[in-house]
């Protein structure tokens, strides 16, 4: 993940924000929130793949974050110690669905790609709607591909894809070994490998329109 | 050199997180084996693939500080106490309002609303049979008196049937006969016998008629039998006859054979004697 945006410098420079924030300094802790909620919100959201349970976990990572920011040790560890709450509140969440009896209208339809509400969701319309159509449709499809995965994989791959993080932090985060991290990143890999290739996704459709 | 580079080697070399002296083996292995060139290729393809998903834009939702006085409302468990605590108040203040008693005593619950009202007596189980005895005999005693009112009412009813029935016909029928005239009596007697002597006078003449054509019927058989009889003895004598008349045919011809015979003897030997 390279650094592209205003807030993704600031991110990089949080350092002193994080320290007034532990002095329970209230607008620090709002720009944390601000700065942050982003790449919480995808990570949920990934690891859901809904909207609404990605916001409320969101949400309880982040009013956990400023209930507790206090007591952090080390500055520099602020990322992975937020990935950290952001898990384990995505992982309980998982196990009350798990759990649920009552299943939501929109799983039972899940199967049903073609008409699944999913695909009317996240429009961006500056961009050339057909283009912006067939990418919405691949990146969907590889969405529901990384859901197949089982929960561990699933953490692992989208941490390091898209969070960018270090084997080294997921480990710590996750606290777990750094090779068993590899290892899982390595057959969540191959499991994307296996769902794609039943899926018909060939290597030529991902390079597709690059 | 045996090196080989497992998992975890091959992930942090996919993602760029080897040192340079491990990073510098991998490539030298990678170079030697395609097949685990291959495989890393397609694991990059995966990766380009899953770079397509893009982050979700999202407006992070204002986080509103609550005021640091009110901690114990979000306490754990104390909304569900306080919301207990009102239910039972709630259910206690009812309970006064309506006057509800709720009473246990030798094991019977009581709930009543307002003042306890007192139960009337128990009846005991002598009572009851006395009560039962009672009730027992006055049932035999009406029991009784209704059944000697319809035995009474019966036989009456079955007298007063008998004497209208017997009194009344035969009084009647007598009456009839009495009344009937000599003449009316004497005419029904010669209708019956007139009527008598024609039913009579019909079965003799049908009976006649049938015995006459029955003896003919038997005369022709009869006679159809000595015909039949007749011609069957004819035909035996017949028989014998021819068969005489055979015999003396066969009889005939044999006495001639004889003689011829006889006679040819007695020639031979007369020429015999002649020569002799």
């Amino acid at each position: 993940m390279q650094a592209k945006t205003l807030p993704d410098i600031a991110m990089m420079h949080s350092d002193s924000l994080i320290t007034r924030a532990k002095q329970n300094d209230q607008n620090a802790q709002g720009k944390l929130v601000q700065l942050w909620y982003k790449r919480i919100y995808n990570y949920c959201y990934k690891f859901f793949l809904d909207h609404d349970l990605a916001m409320e976990v969101s949400q309880k990572t982040f009013i956990s974050m400023c209930r507790n920011v206090g007591a952090l040790q080390d500055t520099g560890r602020f990322r992975s110690w937020l990935y950290t709450i952001a898990v384990n509140y995505c992982r309980e969440e998982a196990r009350k669905l798990k759990n649920a009896r009552a299943i939501p209208l929109d799983n039972l339809r899940q199967s049903d790609e073609e008409n699944s509400p999913r695909w009317e969701k996240s429009v961006r319309r500056h961009e050339n709607p057909e283009r912006q159509y067939q990418q919405r449709e691949l990146a969907d499809l590889l969405q529901q591909c990384l859901m197949e995965l089982s929960t561990e994989q699933r953490e692992v791959v989208v941490m390091k894809e898209y969070e960018g993080l270090k084997f080294r932090e997921i480990a710590e985060i996750l606290n777990i070994s750094e090779n068993t991290v590899k290892s899982r990143m390595y057959y969540g890999l191959e499991g994307l490998k296996r769902i794609l290739e039943k899926k018909n996704i060939t290597k030529e459709t991902l390079s597709y329109e690059l | 050199m045996n090196f080989k580079p497992d998992e975890s080697q091959l992930m942090a070399y996919l993602y760029g997180e080897l040192d340079a002296e491990e990073k510098r083996q991998v490539e030298a292995y990678l170079a030697n084996h395609p097949e685990a060139l291959e495989k890393i290729n397609t694991l990059q393809q995966i990766r380009k693939g899953l770079a397509r998903i893009e982050d979700k834009e999202v407006i992070p939702p204002p986080i509103v500080w609550e005021p640091a006085g009110n901690r114990l409302w979000h306490a754990p468990y104390f909304k569900p106490l306080v919301g207990i605590a009102a239910s039972i108040t709630l259910i206690l203040l009812t309970a006064w309002l309506t006057g509800l008693t709720v009473r246990f005593t030798e094991g019977e619950l009581r709930i009543g609303f307002g003042s306890p009202v007192n139960q009337p007596e128990v009846l005991t189980a002598s009572d009851v049979q006395r009560m039962i005895a009672a009730s027992l005999r006055e049932n035999n005693l009406a029991l009784a008196s209704g059944w000697a009112t319809t035995e009474q009412r019966l036989t009456e009813s079955i007298r007063q049937s008998l004497t209208a029935n017997t009194s009344v016909t035969r009084n009647e029928l007598v009456r009839q006969v009495a009344s009937a005239t000599h003449d009316q009596v004497r005419n029904y007697v010669t209708a019956l016998q007139e009527e008598n002597t024609r039913v009579m006078k019909d079965y003799l003449t049908l009976t006649a008629n049938e015995q006459q054509q029955v003896i003919e019927e038997l005369l022709v058989d009869f006679s159809r039998y000595i015909n039949q009889q007749r011609t069957n003895d004819l035909q035996v004598l017949q028989t014998r006859l021819t068969a005489i008349e055979q015999n003396s045919d066969l009889f005939k011809q044999e006495t001639e054979q004889i003689l011829t015979s006889i006679i040819a003897s007695v020639e031979g030997v007369n020429t015999k004697e002649i020569r002799n």
